[in-house]
């Protein structure tokens, strides 16, 4: 019986099949149930709308302004959010880096990840509305004479998403700014290199690779945008973002098949941008951080 | 303000101090480092070496104390103000930047035009034997070339004073020996002025022009190395310099520099270094110096042997079992027991406390 057995085991040892690799079966399990398997049904659900051919449902979409406006308001929101977080994170990752109280701070500027949306979108509701203290201390220094609209309208959205993704982006750029070799800092400013162009010439080309992935993994998630759009935008108007048509048409219409074919063409301008972006990270250097073997 | 010519005549380090937190890295440094000279910087690990370098590069700044390049005092200069080359241990190359780019970097901050800056880049590729690998990516050369080119990218530049940092360290043993010429050749083809650190006093001895001996953050001997090898000022300094027996001794008797002392029972002569009578004494000998002969006077038994080509190489311990190393021609087997002898001028005198 051993004879038999054991050249199986090499020959699928060999192909990289050991007692290992059941150690991903429930990975793989639950990634079947709670993704391949809707993903799979929503696609066929929205091939199969209740009238008309098989693109019926991606035809409604195209053709309703009020339908297909909502994927250009979702990128105008979540583009540019996504591009300020990155950009405000980057100037204070590079800060955090070399502060001696790195956990102290770290700690703070990640509290916001620990809140929920929804509790986010609360808070600021309250904070940001007329009443709030944002228009209270402005109006009180003189420099505005009416509260400012700050809710329920493209900013109230923006402000969410800067609070809740910021923290995101700056853990991530933190990271990637981590493990940079200091040294090689040191070697520039010893080749006479300023902090301005020990920046540009050594750091921004080393951690551009590590901002594209934090990028696409910003975009991802603002593109999503729901309860803030909702809580803090104004659903019907400016900030009626792709989610919100995909949750009425399934939800308030009850027409699944349109509702799917939204979903499966938020998933696609996302595969699309976050697509690009990787592209182009791969004409820039991506290699390794440092070049010595020390 | 920047240090715009290469031509200066002395860098000067006065009282310098530099501490981290209650740890006392360079605990009062004075030098003085002529233009051309090759000065090593030798200690063991945690001894300043490294510290008192990224001081003069600009990467430390000093806690007290003062640095001049002449009449310019430079302490308060940013390393990019400062301009030194430096070459790091683990030779920090750009790995997003071509061989070429790496060592055109420092001409490009500086503003030198392209073709310019390509001539110089040329020569000094050509200088480390590397103008063939221009266009590759750091990463895809071997250490000994990456090592090289950093040391072409410190001085195409053209500092007045080029810094290393244990640049051999991370090599193997023959491309150490190999780089250590390069490293000479090209201080003597260019003119320059190195400061070199190293842990390894063989390296220090046959690159440096003279040899700063740190300890604790304090600097324990300067002088050439043939000083260095032959008489060393101190037993700690001995012992760095490749003296292994630093044997306790009785005094038997003093005239002028010689002296005769008691040692595992025996008698020998020895050299007077640094002796104040009436102390305690130690001797040190290097164990190429003590010779197995049947006339010895110290007796020991051969504790351990091992052949190293040219020579074995052992320890013997005396009777109060006191460890001996020891080279030999023959051939000894463990157990044997073996009478050493030294010449008088190989044994070194001091006082034990002269250490601290």
């Amino acid at each position: 019986m051993n004879s038999n057995e054991a050249p199986l085991r090499t020959y699928l040892a060999r192909k990289g099949w050991d007692g290992v690799t059941l150690l991903v079966v429930p990975a793989a399990a639950l990634g079947i149930i709670l993704f391949a398997y809707p993903c799979v049904y929503g696609l066929i659900l929205s091939f199969t709308p209740k009238t008309g051919g098989i693109f019926a449902s991606y035809a409604a979409f195209f053709k309703d302004p009020f339908l297909y406006q909502t994927m250009f308001k979702t990128l105008w929101i979540a583009l540019p959010v996504t591009l300020f977080n990155l950009v405000i994170s980057l100037p204070s990752a590079l800060c955090v880096r070399l502060a001696r109280r790195q956990r102290l701070l770290t700690t703070i500027l990640v509290l916001p990840i620990t809140l929920g949306t929804v509790l986010v979108a609360e808070g600021l509701l309250d904070y940001l509305g007329p009443e709030g203290w944002v228009n209270r201390v402005l109006l009180v220094l003189g420099i505005i004479s009416v509260p400012m609209r700050l809710v329920h309208n493209y900013w109230g959205v923006f402000l969410s998403l800067v609070v809740t993704g910021f923290p995101f982006a700056f853990l991530l750029t933190l990271s990637y700014l981590s493990g940079l070799d200091r040294g090689l800092e040191k070697a520039a400013s010893t080749l006479g290199a300023g902090p301005a162009r020990r920046f540009l010439h050594i750091i921004l080309p080393l951690i551009l690779p590590g901002l594209a992935v934090t990028f696409c993994l910003c975009f991802v998630d603002a593109f999503s945008v729901f309860p803030s759009a909702v809580l803090l935008g104004a659903p019907a108007g400016a900030t009626r973002v792709i989610s919100i048509a995909a949750y009425n048409a399934a939800f308030e219409q009850f027409n699944y098949s349109l509702g799917s074919a939204i979903a499966i063409l938020m998933g696609l301008v996302q595969l699309a941008i976050v697509s690009a972006v990787l592209a182009a990270r791969r004409i820039i250097y991506n290699g390794p951080l440092t070049s010595g073997k020390g | 303000m920047t240090i715009a010519s290469r031509s200066f005549t002395e860098l000067r380090l006065e009282n310098v101090h530099c501490a981290f937190g209650p740890f006392k890295a360079l605990d009062g440094i004075s030098l003085s480092i002529a233009r051309g000279e090759f000065v090593a910087l030798l200690g063991p690990s945690g001894c300043g070496k490294s510290t008192a370098l990224n001081c003069i590069a600009g990467l430390q700044s000093l806690t007290s104390g003062r640095l001049w390049l002449d009449q310019q005092r430079i302490d308060g200069l940013r390393p990019e103000q400062r301009g030194f080359g430096m070459v790091f241990q683990n030779y920090a190359l750009f790995p997003h930047m071509s061989v070429r780019n790496n060592v055109a970097f420092g001409l490009k901050m500086k503003g030198v035009a392209r073709d310019i800056a390509e001539r110089k880049v040329n020569e000094a590729l050509a200088l480390v034997r590397l103008l063939d690998h221009k266009t590759k990516l750091p990463g895809r050369l071997s250490g000994g070339q990456q090592q090289r080119v950093a040391i072409a990218r410190a001085i195409v530049v053209e500092p007045p004073l080029v810094l290393m940092d244990e640049p051999l360290s991370n090599l193997d043993a023959k491309l150490r020996l190999e780089m250590r010429g390069e490293i000479r050749r090209i201080h003597n083809l260019l003119g320059s002025t190195t400061i070199y650190v190293t842990h390894d006093h063989d390296e220090a001895l046959s690159l440096a022009d003279r040899v700063i001996v740190l300890r604790d953050g304090m600097i324990r001997q300067v002088g050439s190395p043939e000083e260095l090898y032959f008489r060393p000022a101190r037993p700690d300094v001995a012992g760095f310099m490749g003296y292994r027996n630093i044997l306790p001794c009785k005094v038997l008797s003093v005239s002028g520099e010689h002296a005769r002392v008691e040692v595992a029972g025996a008698v020998l002569a020895a050299n007077i270094v640094q002796y104040v009578q009436g102390t305690a004494a130690v001797v040190a000998v290097r164990p190429e110096d003590l010779i197995p002969t049947a006339d010895g006077a110290i007796s020991a038994a051969v504790e351990s042997v091992e052949f190293r080509g040219q020579d074995f190489y052992g320890v013997a311990l005396t009777r109060d079992k006191f460890p001996l190393f020891f080279r030999s021609k023959r051939r000894v087997s463990n157990g044997e027991m073996v009478t050493f002898g030294a010449a008088e001028d190989r044994v070194l005198l001091y006082s034990a406390d002269s250490s601290t």
